[in-house]
């Protein structure tokens, strides 16, 4: 049976991915789900991660603050995209007159400035009941201040330590409230307050001498990250990398995988959007290597831009990788410069021109053009009968060959 | 608001500076307009508000000196039409200097500085009006916008030759140009955003603003396709670009245009870019490519590519990276390989053979069409000092194609004469075209735009009779307004 819940607060950190809706099967199984598995048969379905009330967030916040765990503490903060259970209730307390500020000291006992962090997180929430994104994000930025300040006067490292994951679920919520707050806005003014916040954060985090701090840095960065592409502004992050390519950066700290994935995918798509292929298709390979195997998601992204990097490098996917993880606009790019065959690669780049554009691929696949020129000539030359005796090619039989696959 | 090209106050302080122009002073058999005999006076009517920076007592943003959008148009309308062409009017005797010995304003350059001064004021006071950047939108600033980009476009192909050109203006002129383009597309986001289709909305359709509001201009996706084509060289902002575009927009011919000409250009295919510029029968994204930098950068890949051939006929290089005489491009061939420090390339410095055709050509998806000299040379109406330099010229291929014989279409126009007795019934014309009525003379433009006046809005309507004579009728994309307006005559597209 799987694992329990550790705490009743949300999401089931055990359990985060691997649904069963989204497994498209081990290779070679064709989406079975009973195959390759022991003991056979359909497994029960995961457990459902538990939505708490607002009484039961208040409670096991209290109860994680007290029992010193950081994890949980952090996970209370999670601001869900859609509005919920959770928000509702809120929106109604905070209507019916109830101050955030005494539900606050309610949780954590007065005169403690944590408190304060956790009063703009439900401030937040309650703007999120009557719908406006943009309150909400003053709210998230208010709640990411004030934690910055809290973390700033924390000087011993166990103190640090607790406070760390709340930080990483702070800056995400920070920069989903952003982009949401921008989304159907022109302009994108709260995305820039995000980068200035998350910016300074990062700085403080460089500059702490013991190190004690440093494990926020890759989650930060990956926000950070976020932020730029959201802001269309990707070689802002030049910086970043520079910082955290040091050796002395990183060195003896303890790092979750995940955030090194993460850090390791935007750093590849960082790579890829500056043309430096070898070393993006270092850090891209390393992320898809090391995810998670039910991650599915997230490795379809880290696929998007590791595919025309491999491409280019030489490597073609096989149409069942393509077909696994739903990649197919790439199939006909493929089986293009697979055959040599011209019209299906333009008309296949015609026509997902604009996925390829948002995507940021674009000029690399239009870069493979060279590999289909390629093998149309090896083709032809196999087949208008040039032998290995006879190994100039006319340029008249190319020049067919081009002109009737419509160059 | 100012409703004159030019306040009347700072007529009069340029007048007592000295600082009338040779374009703002009456015609020499003008006597009725003009004060006195030397010539210092101002034409009334004519001045144009010079282009000056704002200081600390000199606010710019005066209402009473403001010049409104309908009022910048018709400025626009002036300088393209009596402005633009002056230096193809011989006997223009304003201009007579004894001391220098001009007789009328026969320097493109002349025309070029007064022109530049005086556009960029218009712009300016678009600026200070709030229509650039993310303010208020207006077809009429559209308009506006789009005709000084190409004039600026055309300006730098023309005058690319000119040393002293390129040294003192081509960088300003860029700038001017890249301010220009970014207020242009940003008027046209801004006309999207405004009317019901959102930031976030990628899908609409360009003509469906046009149709319901009128305020999209017919001329978007050309002027999208000279954003693109002159920041070419710059990838992450073409790219960034182009995800913003609205998908009908990035669909149109034009622009797609110069999408394939980006590709070509970042994925080293020379060719491709070369056949762009060959065959594009849009005139201005040919100057647009031919720009020095971007066409050097193009050609030197080309050059590095070739490299690895044994034997390059000359001839035939010289046709592809469209180089317009074959001694001069030995030369630089030469010069610009000893800088590249690789493997010298052996050019055969053979005469082109009859059966040149049958050269191989070391791209495949170079089409080899015969090579023909003549063909080689810019067919022009202007005397040859312009265009005698290497790198700036581009070839017509196909049917010839005369971007620009103002004496062939002065001679085939209507009324074409270059007596004197024109010059002062235009001076009086001008006189009445700058009254408040608007009138616009009966007489037909001799000189350039018929076309200079699209009226999109019913603002305009007084305007929309001279939109008349020799103006497009089918082919709005393609048609370069300002400047050569009247001449195009395509191969097919």
């Amino acid at each position: 049976p799987p694992p329990q819940a550790r705490s009743p607060l949300l999401p089931n950190p055990t359990q985060p991915y691997g649904r069963e809706e989204d497994f498209l099967g081990w290779v070679g199984t064709r989406g079975d789900p009973t195959r390759g598995r022991w003991p056979r048969g359909r497994r029960p379905a995961p457990p459902q991660p538990i939505m708490p009330g607002m009484q039961e967030l208040m409670e096991g916040l209290r109860a994680a603050w007290n029992s010193g765990d950081g994890q949980n503490v952090g996970r209370a903060f999670y601001l869900p995209a859609r509005p919920d259970q959770l928000v509702a209730e809120v929106a109604a307390a905070l209507k019916t007159g109830q101050n955030s500020e005494a539900l606050a000291t309610q949780v954590f006992g007065g005169g403690i400035p944590f408190a304060g962090v956790f009063e703009a997180h439900l401030n937040a929430l309650g703007a999120l009941g009557k719908g406006s994104w943009a309150n909400a994000f003053g709210h998230v930025h208010d709640a990411f201040e004030r934690f910055g300040a809290l973390l700033k006067a924390a000087t011993e490292p166990e103190d640090v330590e607790f406070f760390l994951p709340a930080l990483k679920v702070l800056a995400r919520d920070l920069t989903v409230a952003a982009t949401k707050a921008d989304a159907g806005v022109e302009g994108s003014k709260h995305l820039r307050k995000a980068e200035i916040a998350l910016k300074n954060t990062f700085n403080a985090m460089m500059k702490d001498r013991s190190g004690a701090r440093k494990p926020a840095l890759l989650f930060v960065a990956a926000q950070l990250f976020q932020v730029y592409s959201r802001l269309n502004n990707i070689p802002f992050a030049k910086t970043l990398v520079k910082t955290l390519a040091r050796p002395s950066t990183l060195e003896g700290v303890r790092q979750l995988k995940a955030d090194t994935i993460t850090y390791n995918y935007y750093c590849g798509r960082l790579f890829v959007f500056e043309d430096q292929f070898a070393e993006a298709e270092r850090y891209l390979s390393y992320a898809f290597a090391k995810c998670h195997r039910g991650a599915v998601g997230n490795k379809r992204r880290i696929l998007a831009y590791l595919v025309p990097v491999r491409i280019l490098l030489g490597q073609m996917p096989t149409e069942q990788l393509l077909a696994k993880y739903q990649l197919p606009h790439f199939l006909g790019v493929c089986r293009g410069i697979r055959t040599g065959d011209l019209r299906l690669f333009e008309s296949a780049l015609a026509d997902h021109q604009e996925l390829f554009i948002r995507q940021g691929n674009f000029l690399i696949l239009e870069r493979t053009r060279r590999l289909c020129h390629r093998s149309l000539v090896k083709k032809v030359q196999r087949v208008a009968g040039y032998g290995p005796d006879n190994t100039r090619v006319r340029l008249g039989d190319l020049e067919n060959a081009f002109r009737f696959l419509g160059a | 608001l100012c409703m004159e090209m030019c306040p009347a106050a700072e007529v009069q302080l340029r007048e007592n500076h000295r600082e009338i122009e040779a374009f703002e002073r009456p015609f020499r058999g003008d006597e009725a307009a003009a004060r006195n005999d030397y010539g210092v006076e101002p034409c009334p009517g004519l001045p144009v508000k010079k282009y000056q920076r704002s200081a600390a007592d000199h606010k710019l943003n005066r209402p009473e000196e403001v010049r409104p959008p309908a009022v910048l148009h018709r400025t626009e309308d002036y300088l393209e039409r009596y402005v633009l062409d002056s230096d193809l009017v011989p006997q223009d005797e304003r201009f007579a200097r004894p001391k220098v010995g001009k007789i009328s304003a026969d320097l493109l350059e002349d025309v070029y500085m007064f022109y530049w001064n005086r556009n960029r004021m218009v712009r300016k006071d678009f600026l200070l009006q709030n229509f650039t950047g993310g303010g208020r939108v207006s077809s009429l600033a559209m308009n506006v916008l789009e005709r000084s980009a190409r004039c600026l476009i055309l300006f730098e192909h023309l005058l690319g030759d000119n040393a002293d050109f390129r040294r003192m203006h081509l960088e300003q002129n860029e700038k001017q140009l890249n301010e220009t383009l970014t207020a242009c597309m940003a008027q046209y986001t801004g006309a999207r955003a405004a009317h019901g289709n959102g930031v976030g909305d990628n899908s609409a359709d360009y003509l469906r603003v046009l149709a319901t509001t009128g305020l999209a201009s017919p001329f978007e996706p050309e002027l999208t396709a000279y954003y693109v084509a002159f920041h070419i060289r710059n990838r992450i902002t073409v790219s960034y670009f182009l995800k913003e575009l609205a998908p009908g927009l990035r669909k149109h011919p034009a622009v797609q245009e110069a999408l394939r000409a980006f590709t070509a250009m970042h994925s080293e295919d020379w060719a491709q870019y070369f056949r762009i510029l060959r065959t594009t029968p849009n005139l201005i994204l040919r100057c647009l490519l031919s720009f020095a930098d971007k066409l050097a950068f193009v050609r030197e890949t080309a050059v590095e590519s070739l490299n690895a051939a044994r034997d390059v006929p000359i001839a035939a290089v010289a046709e592809w990276l469209l180089f317009e005489d074959e001694k001069r491009h030995c030369e630089r061939l030469h010069g610009g390989v000893a800088q590249m420090a690789r493997s010298p390339v052996k050019v055969v410095t053979t005469a082109p053979k009859a059966g040149a055709a049958k050269m191989t050509p070391l791209s495949t998806k170079a089409k080899m069409t015969t090579p023909s000299k003549s063909r080689l040379h810019i067919q022009t109406g202007r005397a040859s000092p312009h265009f005698s330099g290497a790198g700036r010229d581009y070839a017509s291929c196909g049917s010839p194609i005369s971007i620009a014989d103002p004496l062939m279409m002065h001679q085939s126009a209507a009324s074409n004469s270059f007596e004197p007795v024109l010059v002062r019934k235009r001076a009086r014309e001008l006189r009445q075209m700058t009254r408040r009525e608007n009138l616009v003379p009966a007489v037909p433009f001799i000189y350039g735009t018929g076309g200079g006046a699209r009226t999109t809005s019913s603002n305009n309507k007084v305007f929309a009779n001279n939109a008349t004579l020799f103006d497009e009728s089918n082919n709005n994309d393609d048609v370069t307004d300002g400047l050569f307006c009247s001449v195009i005559a395509y191969g097919d597209k």
